[in-house]
């Protein structure tokens, strides 16, 4: 047929693009009033990976499904993914304490997922995402005498790809901060735990001891070990632009100023005698949390009144630029009372330009995107509240396929 | 000899004869935004009907709407949502294939955008019929894979 012809002359003429994988598949179809034939082209790669671009990565792990020549595609795409359009990253809600099941929240479809992490580990870990990989530590080690019991597991939540790392070394601790840091280029990681545990017999004394993993050399070393006076470390931490920074609680009494303060250490120079520095904290906060975002370290926390600091009447938001605070937003009245009970507890987390809020008494989970200063609920989670103390967390990880433990 | 194009001023029209033998006429601004018609033109000269055997007067009127939409420096999101609006899948797929062919860019994008939106809810099956791909999984190999992405078949939404 003539139409048939010119298609595939033309084609061959016109087209710049190098190799046209190119059939055509004449299915005539005639309408049923009798006017154009329908013909079903069938994509060229480059074509049907242009369109796979601007998928979703759920749509794409479907669409690897249509065929084999579809699957090779999408497979070579999610491993190459600067093809893809930035994703926002996802949330993982716990929807159980003592199981590692959840539903994940994808902002871009506005779709909840039923996802199990491919290991055995609870909410009651501290976990830390980087780049794809979300890393679990398991800090239940109060009540052992001298093998730091502390499990340590690396996963990625979509490939479901899963690695238990060795244990540091040292003593058993009573608080273990957690972070970790994935080379965007090389996909090399870096894993930060920070120890605290009292002296002994001494109540403002305590041991702090960083440690640190590489995965280039697969091994621990301790960079620092140190005796604070008045202060401890807690569970939360994070790895930003190559410093590792902790919040510390005041153990002492009456605070100077604060009850928290943040401290910062130099990853990439521990072979020079880096030390601690500290860095004030803008105002009393409660569930003080620490985010990586593009490499800017922001805080999100409970601002407390100033005669009851463990009662919060706003949740702030704020970037540590040239080592001072700067506040970035108030959560709006209407969004603070939308979490209904707010206990002074709750999480928050997040990558990129996107943070999760959410109260650890119920599944409502708010995100505020830091590009366009927009405060936005999730689609409801599929998820109810089974008994009153039941309680709720997550954490917010990078939906990567191309990242492995 | 390939005639200054470039040089006529926005008045000037081209004439474009589509498969189906229909000829329209667009401004020169337009068709400089269409590679592959800049590029019969600086072949052929501006003054004679530039032949486009791959593209039907069903979607050249549309495309050709949206470039006089461009040149003028008016597409907004809402145009662009009215544009698409009344198009079906397969009339969008042949817009996205015409867009193609013309090297039109700017709809080209806009078009991809619309066909990955209109595809990411809809079934495997759907999509196969869409491009006329034949699954040459067997019903085994089909299985296993849709149980190894279980999770992304079944997304739970909350009932709206």
């Amino acid at each position: 047929m003539a139409g048939e012809t010119a298609w595939i002359s033309h084609y061959d003429e016109d087209m710049k693009k190098e190799t046209v994988d190119f059939n055509l598949e004449l299915d005539e179809e005639i309408d049923k009033d009798g006017s154009a034939v329908s013909v079903d082209i069938i994509l060229p790669d480059d074509l049907l990976e242009r369109i796979l671009s601007y998928l979703p990565i759920a749509s794409i792990f479907r669409a690897s499904c249509v065929c084999k020549r579809w699957h090779a595609t999408s497979e070579r795409f999610l491993l190459n993914p600067s093809h893809l359009l930035p994703q926002k990253p996802w949330y993982f809600m716990f929807t159980s304490s003592d199981e590692p099941t959840g539903h994940a929240y994808d902002p871009n479809l506005r779709k909840w997922y039923c996802i199990e992490l491919p290991f055995v580990g609870t909410s009651n870990w501290s976990i830390s995402s980087s780049y794809g990989l979300v890393c679990f530590m398991d800090n239940d080690s109060s009540f052992m005498d001298n093998d730091s019991r502390t499990e340590l597991c690396l996963c990625n939540p979509i490939t479901k790809s899963c690695r238990k790392l060795q244990k540091p070394p040292g003593m058993s601790s009573d608080y273990g901060a957690l972070a970790i840091s994935v080379d965007k280029e090389t996909h090399d990681y870096t894993v930060a735990i920070v120890k605290s545990k009292q002296v002994p017999g001494n109540f403002f004394q305590w041991d702090i001891s960083i440690h640190i993993y590489n995965s280039k050399e697969e091994a621990w070393v301790t960079p620092l070990t140190e005796v604070l006076t008045g202060w401890r470390g807690g569970e939360e931490s994070v790895i930003c632009n190559g410093v590792l920074y902790f919040v510390v609680y005041y153990t002492g009494g009456v605070p100077p100023e604060n009850r928290h303060a943040l401290v910062a250490y130099n990853i990439s120079n521990q072979f020079s005698q880096a030390s601690l520095s500290f860095i004030h904290i803008p105002c009393s906060l409660t569930c003080a949390r620490l985010m990586n975002m593009k490499e800017k370290l922001v805080m999100v926390g409970g601002i407390g009144k100033l005669d009851r600091p463990d009662i919060i009447k706003g949740i702030g938001i704020w970037v540590l630029r040239d080592k001072k605070w700067e506040e970035i937003v108030r959560m709006p009245h209407k969004y603070f009372q939308g979490f209904g009970e707010f206990d002074d507890v709750f999480g928050s987390s997040g990558v990129d330009d996107l943070i999760y809020i959410q109260s650890y008494g119920s599944p409502a989970l708010l995100t505020f995107d830091m590009n366009i200063k927009q405060w936005k609920w999730s689609q409801k989670c599929p998820v109810t509240k089974k008994f009153p103390l039941q309680l709720f967390t997550g954490f917010c990880f990078e939906p990567r396929l191309e990242t492995a433990p | 000899m390939a005639q200054e194009a470039s040089s006529s001023t926005s008045s000037k029209t081209i004439s474009l004869k589509t498969g189906d033998g229909e000829i329209f006429e667009i401004e020169a601004s337009a068709a400089k935004q269409m590679k592959t018609v800049q590029r019969l033109i600086d072949d052929l000269g501006d003054d004679i009907t530039i032949p486009l055997h791959n593209v039907f007067s069903k979607e050249l009127p549309k495309i050709i709407e949206y470039y006089k939409k461009d040149i003028t420096g008016e597409i907004t999101k809402d145009f662009e949502a009215e544009f698409v609006k009344d198009l079906n899948d397969d009339e969008v797929k042949v817009l996205f294939l015409a867009a193609n062919y013309l090297d039109a860019n700017k709809l080209f994008e806009f078009l991809s955008q619309n066909i990955a939106d209109r595809l990411e809810s809809k079934s495997v099956e759907y999509v196969r019929k869409y491009f006329g791909v034949e699954n040459d999984f067997t019903p085994e190999e089909e299985s296993k894979l849709r149980e190894e992405r279980a999770w992304s078949f079944r997304g739970i939404k909350e009932d709206e």
